[in-house]
């Protein structure tokens, strides 16, 4: 067994998120040890897509302070694109295109609703406002609930759910389903307090800087991964691939270091976790370091999740009535009890009938072979456990997916090279969205009931993301009490 | 047919029903059970005069097992059970996170790495979060096996008569091959009796040969209301009879000592869950658990008690109890009037035989009101 040793600060996973929160530490002045488990550094970044090559279309809200703060432009992060406009399709073409412009988005729901058309520009001042408002509570360490007319509409909508929001502004059916998708993330139902808050953390995001809420990255996942890693060598920190951690070290209730499964102890005042809040109270602290409730806490979980495709195609897919270009992310759902009647039907275990679709393709985002192009499809709800397995279910699902596309889309099927269907996790224990989480503070979401010990992963952003943000605000917290 | 039904017979549901003279039935903890058999006041003075058979089935108990499992119990659990024998049990409760009171039970060690926790209430989704994180096992025994309390002076005759005699000290219990029948007698109750337990598929036979050697010492059986009156008479609050344990794991009230349960916790035994927050909360409990004996002969259950006009708090569950011939009841007051002997007064329920509501006084008393009635 080799001499314990000792460093600044401990991170446990080298994903994107444990990648910031080691650069940010580096930059700091801190000896920095970054602990992986896998063989490679990047963790989503790297790994190997089933499709071939890396993850050829990720979405990502990254957090502009990380992006200027690493400098990852200057390290190769490009973006296919900053914005897809938000597309609600129908089968006679009359597509609702909601982009940055207003008045080109209300010339389009126009074709549905004139009222709506006229309601759009308020209720896009009116979300932007209210997203605005929740920047410092979501981003800043030390940010507070924000006060006045603004902080009391907040608290209204953060027990509303987003049909019945959407409900009390638009009358057209296709435009309340368009934009419902977005409120369902994370497990929520239309109908559950706290859909309608996801909507403003989405707004949130899109006016965070020019990556907006979605975006792609050029060259897909793999050059985030490679920039991320790239700030982190230079800010000094050490790397370390294959290497399980097998306990968290405790004295008291103060954090001193982790033990490696291949029993290597390593020392430090600080320990951030990238991986899953329940894994990293559930397996990684010792089983009486917490409460039984304050380590259950993070297990509680939705029963409806959400499932990903990946369609190879032959070229590049066509919309009835729309071309795929310039980049679009649509969205297949009739109405918002599309989304209540899958949900029951998720919750029950079984597959919905119809099911809300969104699907984004984009050219240069995807290290797809040349002549072939990649369209990444998102289905959700779609049951967590579903009655007979996934792996009975996913070529249902894949081929029901298809099937609705091809509505749209006519002769896509036949285009198909290659499908790859990537089914929720059944060991997922990150929580579930809520709305205590969503309106806890930035630096309550990554501080744990252990001293020195800080989340820094996707579990703990207001919706579970890929940003980087938590990264940035557990480094800045750590350090303000470290100091 | 759902393997879980909404109603549930305990395995001498064939007896009690040919013994329910008048169809009188209640449920607790999910299983149906006799709410008396004719006359709960004279079941219940039978416990302390004579003998009574009670049918406990309903009580959960789940085996806790594995090379970990002491080290899981302990960390539940308010008092320390490394050091318990096996053969030996103690009774402790089990907090949420906040402090409060979430259950309490009987351990008992059966081997080394092996014990039984029985409760009046069930907290499954708790017990197996604990028992996950240790990597103990869990085995629920309720609907396996049934049981029955032998209760009053004569349940160790009963006992002797039946070649069951066994030497078993309170808080003990032995497993005895009985006449071709695995059974386990132990001393887990508050009333200085006995309870068998065997396997469902026993359980008949087991109520037979009682009632046939207990036939000499007039052993009649005991619904729920008598046990309940012998319940009251000795201080011990129920769980979802008397109070709500809590669901939330953060939870802070029901505190211990709100509900009298403070000597089931060992305060040497620093590591269980909850100690931080029931040591900070130690104290500063504003209201109290007391004995109240009212003078009337109608209980009053949930009745705000008052201290010169001014509610001081509210009885739990009241009943009238046949030796004392009078109504006693628990009561959660202030603290601050808490002593033995303080008047209050309570309003008298309607009743069929009463329309107006009347001014009742009632005597803050001590614990026990009846001790259990030894043999002669």
């Amino acid at each position: 067994m080799s001499e314990p040793r000792s460093c600044d600060a401990i991170v446990i996973g080298a994903g994107p998120s444990g990648l910031v929160a080691a650069s940010y530490l580096g930059r700091a002045g801190k000896k920095v040890l970054l602990l992986e488990a896998e063989d490679k550094l990047g963790g989503v970044c790297a790994a190997p897509h089933p499709s071939g090559g890396n993850s050829p279309l990720m979405l990502y809200a990254l957090d502009p302070f990380v992006v200027r703060d690493l400098k990852l432009s200057k390290r190769g992060l490009h973006f296919a694109g900053r914005e897809l406009a938000l597309t609600g399709l129908r089968e006679d073409g009359k597509h609702i295109v909601i982009s940055r412009d207003v008045h080109d988005t209300a010339a389009s729901i126009a074709l549905h609703s004139r009222r709506d058309a006229d309601t759009w520009p308020r209720f896009r001042k009116e979300l932007f406002e209210l997203a605005r408002a929740m920047r410092p509570l979501w981003w800043e360490a030390r940010g507070a609930w924000p006060g006045g007319i603004e902080g009391q509409e907040l608290h209204a909508i953060a027990r509303m759910g987003a049909g019945s929001w959407l409900n009390s502004w638009f009358e057209s059916e296709l435009l309340k389903a368009t934009l419902c998708f977005d409120s369902v993330a994370g497990g929520l139902s239309v109908l559950e307090p706290g859909s309608a808050f996801s909507l403003i953390w989405r707004a949130a995001q899109e006016i965070s800087g020019l990556q907006g809420a979605v975006l792609l990255a050029q060259g897909g996942s793999a050059a985030l991964g490679e920039a991320l890693i790239n700030s982190a060598q230079e800010a000094g920190c050490e790397f370390r691939t294959v290497t399980r951690i097998e306990r968290i070290i405790l004295e008291g209730d103060l954090v001193a270091g982790v033990r490696t499964q291949s029993g290597e102890t390593c020392f430090a005042p600080l320990v951030f976790s990238a991986v899953r809040s329940f894994q990293t109270f559930s397996q990684l602290l010792p089983p009486d370091a917490l409460g039984i409730a304050s380590s259950e806490a993070p297990r509680r979980n939705s029963p409806v999740a959400e499932a990903g495709i990946v369609l190879t195609l032959r070229s590049a897919p066509r919309v009835t009535g729309d071309a795929m270009s310039p980049a679009k992310r649509c969205i297949i759902a009739e109405k918002p009890e599309t989304y209540a009647v899958a949900e029951m039907a998720a919750r029950a275990g079984a597959l919905p009938d119809e099911l809300p679709i969104e699907f984004v393709t984009m050219a240069g985002a995807a290290s797809a072979a040349p002549g072939e192009h990649v369209m990444r499809i998102l289905a959700r709800p779609v049951p967590r456990n579903p009655v007979g397995g996934w792996p009975a279910l996913a070529p249902v699902l894949a081929a029901r997916v298809v099937k609705s596309i091809e509505r749209f889309s006519p002769g896509i099927s036949g285009d198909i090279v290659r499908i790859v269907t990537m089914n929720p996790d059944r060991e997922e224990r990150e929580s579930a969205v809520s709305v205590p989480h969503m309106l806890a503070t930035a630096e309550g979401r990554v501080r744990t009931p252990i001293k020195g010990l800080f989340f820094c992963g996707a579990g703990a952003e207001p919706v579970p993301a890929l940003s980087g943000r938590a990264a940035r605000i557990a480094v800045a917290s750590a350090l303000a009490v470290h100091s | 047919m759902s393997s879980h039904p909404l109603v549930r017979a305990t395995p001498f549901h064939a007896r009690a029903a040919a013994s329910n003279l008048f169809n009188r039935w209640t449920a607790r903890n999910g299983f149906t059970l006799a709410d008396d058999y004719g006359d709960a006041l004279a079941e219940a003075l039978a416990g302390r005069t004579t003998v009574i058979v009670a049918d406990i089935s309903w009580r959960w108990r789940v085996f806790i097992e594995g090379a970990s499992a002491a080290g899981c119990i302990s960390r539940l659990m308010t008092k320390d059970v490394n050091a318990l024998a096996p053969g030996a049990s103690l009774k402790a409760l089990w907090l949420a996170d906040g402090g409060a009171v979430r259950g309490a039970a009987v351990v008992a060690r059966f081997a080394s790495d092996q014990f039984l926790l029985a409760s009046a209430a069930t907290d499954a989704g708790w017990i197996a979060e604990a028992a996950r994180r240790f990597g103990a096992s869990l085995r629920d025994a309720t609907l396996q096996e049934g049981g029955l309390a032998l209760i009053g002076p004569y349940a160790e005759a009963v006992l002797q008569a039946a070649g069951l005699g066994a030497d078993i000290v309170p808080l003990c219990f032995r497993r005895i091959f009985w006449r071709g029948l695995d059974v386990t007698v132990s001393r887990w109750g508050e009333q200085d009796g006995y309870e068998i337990w065997c396997k469902a598929d026993d359980c008949l036979i087991l109520w037979d040969r009682l009632m046939r050697a207990g036939a000499q010492f007039g052993i009649q059986p005991a619904g729920v209301s008598a046990t309940d009156i012998l319940d009251v008479e000795i201080g011990v609050p129920r769980p979802h009879r008397d109070y709500r344990p809590a669901s939330d794991g953060f939870a802070t009230d029901p505190t211990p000592a709100s509900l009298g349960l403070e000597t089931l916790i060992d305060e040497a035994h620093a590591g269980f869950n909850g100690y931080r927050a029931w040591l900070a909360a130690r104290g500063s409990e504003k209201s109290s658990l007391v004995a109240v004996e009212i003078d009337s002969e109608a209980p009053a259950s949930f009745t705000p008690l008052c201290l010169f006009g001014k509610v001081i708090g509210h009885t739990l569950t009241s009943v009238h109890s046949p030796v004392l011939r009078r109504a006693i009841a628990l009561a959660r007051i202030d603290k601050a009037h808490a002593a033995p002997g303080t008047v209050l007064s309570l309003q008298s329920p309607l009743s069929l035989a009463s329309q107006s509501v009347h001014s009742v006084a009632a005597r803050v008393a001590s614990f026990p009101f009846v001790k259990p009635t030894a043999p002669l």
